[in-house]
Parts: structure tokens; sequence; C-alpha cells
């Protein structure tokens, strides 16, 4: 009978231990230090925790961390907990979907996770107009009118097309032809401003050898979004842009479309793309690109603070210039990198994650960002304060938009029916990489995404019946 | 005869039993019941509608869904065959051979199975590597430079990538086991048939394989869902499933809707179908292989 009593005991105290673990909070939940030090209770409840959620992408973690000591210093009794990871969607997931999602969160709806996309097709974000339609941090005027205009109004902020915010602009900054100004000044290359200047500068380039025209991500496709979007909007307008973002019949498969995809086509085609492209991984392509392999690659203004370690040719100096346009008289659009800041409907303590929010618009969080991520902030007055901080190349990357004929763009899909099981990111540009191998017609592969939009508008009819 | 202690024997199964129950069976019923609702992230519960069959219809209407399901298929027809067939030589060699570096080769052979596949999936990428990688350039070497190619961005090429590196990291493994299942075989066996006048190719054909015939089922049924798992982790590693789906898995599929898409419902009907596959498959290739006994 005692053998039975111990072994009992035994059996259970195993299977406790084993359920103990599911019950600990197994992410790495870095308490950000408080510059006094101690974190001992104050009187009448007066402590406040803010748990906030941010992606370590291009940037870094330098400026969250100053901006996370700066909250708390001229906040008294507020202690914010941060987890900041390069895959902070796979850590708030599970929180999210078991009701415990962070207060505050700093993830982009482009990120290959997909989760602020999921968040938005759940309708699970907080209604934050009320931030942008109040004061501003320094109390001199409405936060609304100290953010660039458009950007609020836009699908990237508010995602229903209702005019109601639920994502906070957080970054600004150009996308386009990145380029080594050095190399177009010793070569006497002249800048190309339409396609066909694109391809003849590719005839000329091939010509001297070494070098091929153009490189991108290969296995993340994605990225020649900064080219695609603005040359639609080139060669057709807003109009074409809308009607695609819509999801409308016939807004891909069509002429002016077909002749934007031709040119992108064409670039393998004519063998104007660095042989490998397709096989290679970011940091692989704009390392070649850096070593003189390709004369340009698209991407935007982080790429100077993403690279600063990657060997480069000599004289390297960053420039970046539009994508091409059809015709020389084209508005040359140049699409906007746009970050997004969001506050989960259920989050714990919404009021302090808006006064976050409201803070990270201050000038001294804006130049913080300018000083240790070398960007610059939403905000209309950020550029001048980053001014000081940022490097000079980076600096004269922002003149793109001082360029003849330019407007920024910003380009975001109209949010997705909750049963819809399309990615629309990737049933647009994954078939680049058939295109470019010459596995795929343009025609195929505008077909292939207006039978996406046709089974998103389907979705949607099933949804609102 | 004694007494058996069923009270003690209960209590002892008690444990697993419960972590059976709580880590598998019940995750597995709500993943069939999941299976057949429109299920979000975040609506998993209550929100969640009852659509019945309207996952399943839509997978065999999903182009994705379709290709991942030839591509998982692909690799399933041709990884375990060329797998256990050089686990099988390798382990003929280092038990009947005379090598003195047996048990080093050995130890090299079962390397590639204790390292994580992660770390299998980012070297393999490194060999395939368009500017950097070992193959391009063993083919520069060799004078063929015109078959050189982008191995991972190539649609016709990429998953023939992951079913290699898939099979690098199983051939150890299984050699392992051939190796204890050929221990068992008598040595008499061999040794009559070596007196019968039989070289080492026949030995292998028509005593080791005969006589493994039985192992080799077992590993063959555990290399089909080894395939149907590790190419998850591999694709997602080496091609995240590109190009253009070229490379996709389903389990990678099911992740994919499950995770970046958030529909947990379409997901968990993949998952269904996909456990579907390897149940039957499983049972086919035991009948074949024939546990007579």
């Amino acid at each position: 009978m005692k053998r039975t009593v111990i072994a009992l005991f035994i059996a259970l105290s195993l299977v406790s231990v084993s359920l103990l673990g599911c019950g600990s909070n197994g992410n790495e939940t870095k308490q950000a230090e408080a510059s006094s030090g101690e974190t001992t209770v104050s009187t009448g409840g007066e402590q406040q925790e803010l748990n906030i959620a941010i992606f370590q992408g291009g940037y870094g973690d330098a400026y969250w961390e100053a901006v996370v000591e700066l909250f708390e210093e001229t906040h008294e009794g507020v202690t914010v907990n941060m987890t900041i990871s390069p895959t902070i969607a796979d850590i708030i997931r599970p929180q999210i979907v078991a009701g415990n999602p962070p207060d505050f969160i700093a993830l982009n709806d482009t990120q290959e996770d997909g989760l602020i996309l999921s968040l938005i097709k759940d309708k699970a974000l907080l209604d934050i107009t009320d931030i942008f339609e109040g004061q501003n941090d320094a109390g001199n005027g409405t936060l609304k009118d100290d953010i660039i205009d458009g950007l609020l109004e836009s699908a990237k902020c508010a995602p229903y097309g209702d005019g109601v915010v639920y994502l906070a602009p957080f970054n600004t900054g150009p996308q386009g032809l990145i380029y080594n100004k050095t190399a177009f000044t010793d070569n006497n290359w002249e800048l190309p401003v339409t396609w066909d200047d694109f391809f003849t500068l590719g005839d000329q380039i091939a010509e001297e050898g070494g070098r091929s025209l153009f490189t991108y991500q290969g296995i993340y496709p994605g990225y020649l979004e900064e080219m695609l979007w603005p040359a639609i909007a080139s060669a057709g307008g807003m109009e074409a842009i809308e009607a695609i973002c819509s999801y409308e019949e016939g807004s891909f498969n069509n002429e002016v479309v077909l002749s934007v995809l031709g040119q992108i086509q064409k670039i393998a085609a004519d063998g104007y793309l660095l042989p490998g492209t397709v096989g290679m991984n970011h940091t692989e392509a704009q390392s070649e690109m850096l070593l003189g392999k390709a004369a340009f690659i698209i991407n935007g203004t982080w790429m100077v603070n993403e690279m600063a370690d990657a060997p480069t040719e000599d004289g390297f100096e960053y420039a970046m210039t539009t994508v091409p346009v059809i015709n020389e008289d084209d508005t040359r659009y140049i699409l906007d990198s746009m970050e997004q800041f969001s506050i989960p409907a259920d989050a714990r303590n919404p009021e302090l994650a808006k006064e976050f929010l409201r803070f990270l618009y201050s000038d001294e969080s804006v130049a913080l960002f300018a000083e240790h991520a070398g960007a610059v902030y939403a905000t209309k007055t950020a550029r001048e304060i980053a001014k000081d901080y940022i490097s000079e190349a980076t600096y004269n990357m922002y003149g793109i938009y001082d360029g003849e004929n330019t407007a920024s763009l910003i380009m975001n899909f109209e949010a997705l029916p909750s049963n819809s099981k399309i990615n629309v990111s990737d049933e647009v540009f994954n078939p680049i990489t058939s295109v470019m191998n010459g596995d795929m017609t343009v025609e195929g592969w505008a077909q292939s995404v207006e039978d996406a939009f046709a089974q998103i508008r389907a979705d949607r009819e099933a949804e609102s019946e | 005869m004694t007494k058996k202690p069923k009270l003690f024997i209960a209590v002892c199964t008690l444990p697993a039993l419960l972590l059976t129950i709580v880590f598998m069976l019940a995750p597995m019923c709500n993943a069939v019941y999941l299976s057949f609702t429109n299920s979000t992230a975040l609506s998993v519960g209550s929100n969640s509608k009852f659509v019945f069959l309207d996952n399943y219809k839509y997978m065999f209407q999903d182009k994705l869904f379709i290709l991942a399901l030839q591509n998982t298929l692909k690799l399933m027809a041709v990884v375990p065959v060329i797998t256990l067939f050089f686990s099988l030589i390798f382990a003929f060699i280092l038990t009947q051979s005379k090598l003195r570096e047996k048990s080093f080769y050995r130890l090299i052979f079962f390397f590639p199975s204790i390292i994580s596949l992660t770390v299998v999936g980012i070297v393999w990428s490194f060999v395939f590597n368009p500017t950097k990688g070992i193959l391009n350039h063993l083919l520069e070497i060799l004078n063929l430079s015109s078959l050189q190619k982008a191995w991972l961005g190539d649609s016709k090429t990429a998953l023939w990538c992951i079913a290699a590196a898939l099979i690098w990291q199983a051939i150890g493994y299984y050699m392992v086991m051939h190796v204890a299942a050929i221990d068992g075989i008598s040595s008499e066996v061999y040794e009559a048939a070596a007196i019968d006048g039989a070289n080492s190719v026949q030995k292998f054909f028509l005593v080791t394989i005969p006589m493994l015939k039985n192992t080799i089922g077992i590993t063959y049924v555990l290399s089909l869902s080894g395939t149907i798992n590790l190419s998850f982790t591999l694709s997602n590693v080496m091609t995240a499933g590109g190009p253009n789906g070229a490379s996709s898995v389903l389990l990678q599929y099911m992740y994919t809707q499950g995770m970046r898409n958030a529909n947990y419902g379409y997901a968990m009907a993949i998952a269904m179908f996909t456990l579907a596959i390897a149940v039957i498959l499983a049972v086919i290739s035991r009948k074949i292989t024939g546990n007579k006994e």
C-alpha cells in the first residue's frame, strides 16, 4: 500500500511539472530599465505598466531603447515592458490569439508574417482617430496637422475606406532605384527618365562590360512593388492604382498595366538583369549591387543602415532616382515606405498606449529616431529636425522628392474580407520570378492576378450575405 | 504466481495517458472540428461559423494548394526510394567490408541527422547559391558553365534542390537502422553465400535485401512521413516556397494559410487532408512490403 502511495505521488508530480511549463510566460520580455532604477509600487495605484511589441528591422533597436527610457523619465510611475525582435509577430501572435495582446505594436502590414493584415481582417484594432483629432504632445496644435498630409486618409491608416484611423504612420521615406553616384559621374552615364532611356543606358553599360543594369531582391519579389506601383501610377494615373486597390474587374489585365509589366519582363528577357538574381535573397542582391555588379537596385533609404558593414566598390556613394516612366512628361511617382503603429482593440491599457503614441511624435522622439536610426518620422517637421543627425547620403536620397514632376505614392489594398484565403501581395508579386525566368507571359501574370481579384470579390459577396 | 499490482500499473500509465490526451488527442479533435468552420486567428471560439465541407471544397479549386499537393507527392515518390537505396548500400558496405575507417564513416554519415534542420537548409542554400555556391563553382571548374543557374530561383530545379538536402540529411539516420538490422542477420548466411561463390553485389541483392524486407518496409513508411514533415522546414528556409509556389509543400501551405493569412479553419482542413494522405500511403506501403506474420 505504501508503495502505491509513493508511486501515485511520483506520477502526479510528473504530470504537474510538465503542466507547469504551460503556464509560464515563454516570451523574452525585456524589461526596459527605468532610469530611476526602482520599480517599487507607489501610493494610490499610480503605478502603470505598458506592454509594447516592436518589430526590429533595418533601423535597429537603439531608438526604441532610447525613446522608452525618455518616456519613463517623463511619465512618473510608468514602466514600459518592451519586447523587440525581428520575429515579433511569432512572439505576440499566440498572446493575441489567447486574448492577451500587447498594448502597442510597431509592425508593418506589408510584413511577411501577415499579422497586422489578419488583425485588420478581423477588425481587431482600436479606433485611434481621437489621438490625431486631439492635441499634440507639445500642446501647441492638433496632432493631425503635424502629420504629413495625405497619410492619415490613405488606406494604410484608414483600411476600411471610411476615414476612421486604425493605424498610425511611423516613418516616411522614398523608395526607388538606388545607384552609385560615383560610378555614374566617372562613366558619364545619364540618369534614365523613361523606360527607353533605361534600356539605352543598359546597352551602354553592357558594352562597357562588367556590370548589369539592374538587380532586385530575387527570392523576395515583393520588393518590386517599389517599381511596379509607381510605374502603373505614372502610366495610368491614380485611377489605375485605386481600381487595383479595390480589386476591380479588369483593373490588372488591361493595356496600361500590361505595358508596364512588359517593361519589367524586358529587363530579364533582353538580358539587363544581373545573372542569378532570381536565386538571391535581399542581402545577397544588395551586396552584389554594392560591389558594382549591377548599376541599379530597387530599395528604400534603410539600405544605408542595413548594409553599413557590407563591402562596396571603390568610392561608392548612395544616390536614388525615380522609377522610369513611359513618356517623358508622365508624373514620376515615388512609393513611400511608411510603416505603421497600432493598438489592439483588446489592449489592457489603451489610454497609456495612446499617450505613448502621442509621445512618439514629439520633437524629442523624432530627433532620437534620426540620431539612432538615421531615418525620418512621418511628421512635417521631421526632415528638418533629422537634418543634423542623418548621413548626407540618406539626406540626399530624401531629396528625390524635390525632383522635377515627382509625386509621393501611398499604396495599400483595401481590407480583405475575413473569410478570404488570398494573400494579395503573393498573388501579385510571386509570378515575377516565373516571368523573369521566361516560364510565364505577362498576359498569364495579369490574368492570374485577375483570378485572385475575382476570388476576393466573391469572398466579399459571400461575407456580406 | 504473484498478484499483478494493477493499481500501480494504472497509476504509472496515467501521466503518459494524460499528456497524450491533453497534447495530442484534444488538439487533434479540435483540429477536426475547426476544419469544418471558418475560424480565423481571432475567432477560434464562439464567433466562427460552421461551414461544413466548404473548406475542403475550396481546397480543390485553390491552385496554390494543388501545386503544393503535387510537389509533396513528387517528393514522396522520389525521396524515400533514393534515401533508402543509398542508406542500404552504405549500411551494407559498413557492415560487410573490412574497411578500417568504418566507425569514422558511420559517424560522418550519421552527422547530418543530428544537425538542426534549419542549419541543413541554410548550408544547402549556400551550396546552391548562384554566385557564391559550390555547385556553380564546380560546374565552372569542369567547363560546364552553360549548366550554371540560380538553382533555388528556377521553378524547374528548386524542388529538387530541396529533395537533395532531404536525402542528404536522412541517409545517415536510416543507415544506422539498417546497420542494426544487418547485424541481426546471422553471419552463417553470408558465409554460405560466399561458399556458393556469391560476390558482394549478389550478396547485397540476394541475401541482404530479402532478409531485411520487413525493416525496409518500416523504414520506408518512416521515410514517407519524414518527407512530409521535414520538407516543410527545408522549403521554408531554402526557398520560402518559391519561385511562384514551385517548391511549396502541403504543410508549408498550411502554415501560410494558418499563420500568415490567419485562416485557421482552412489550415486545419489542409492538415486533415495531409494526415489522410499520410495514413493511406502508410497502409498501402505496409500492405505491399507485406508483414506476412
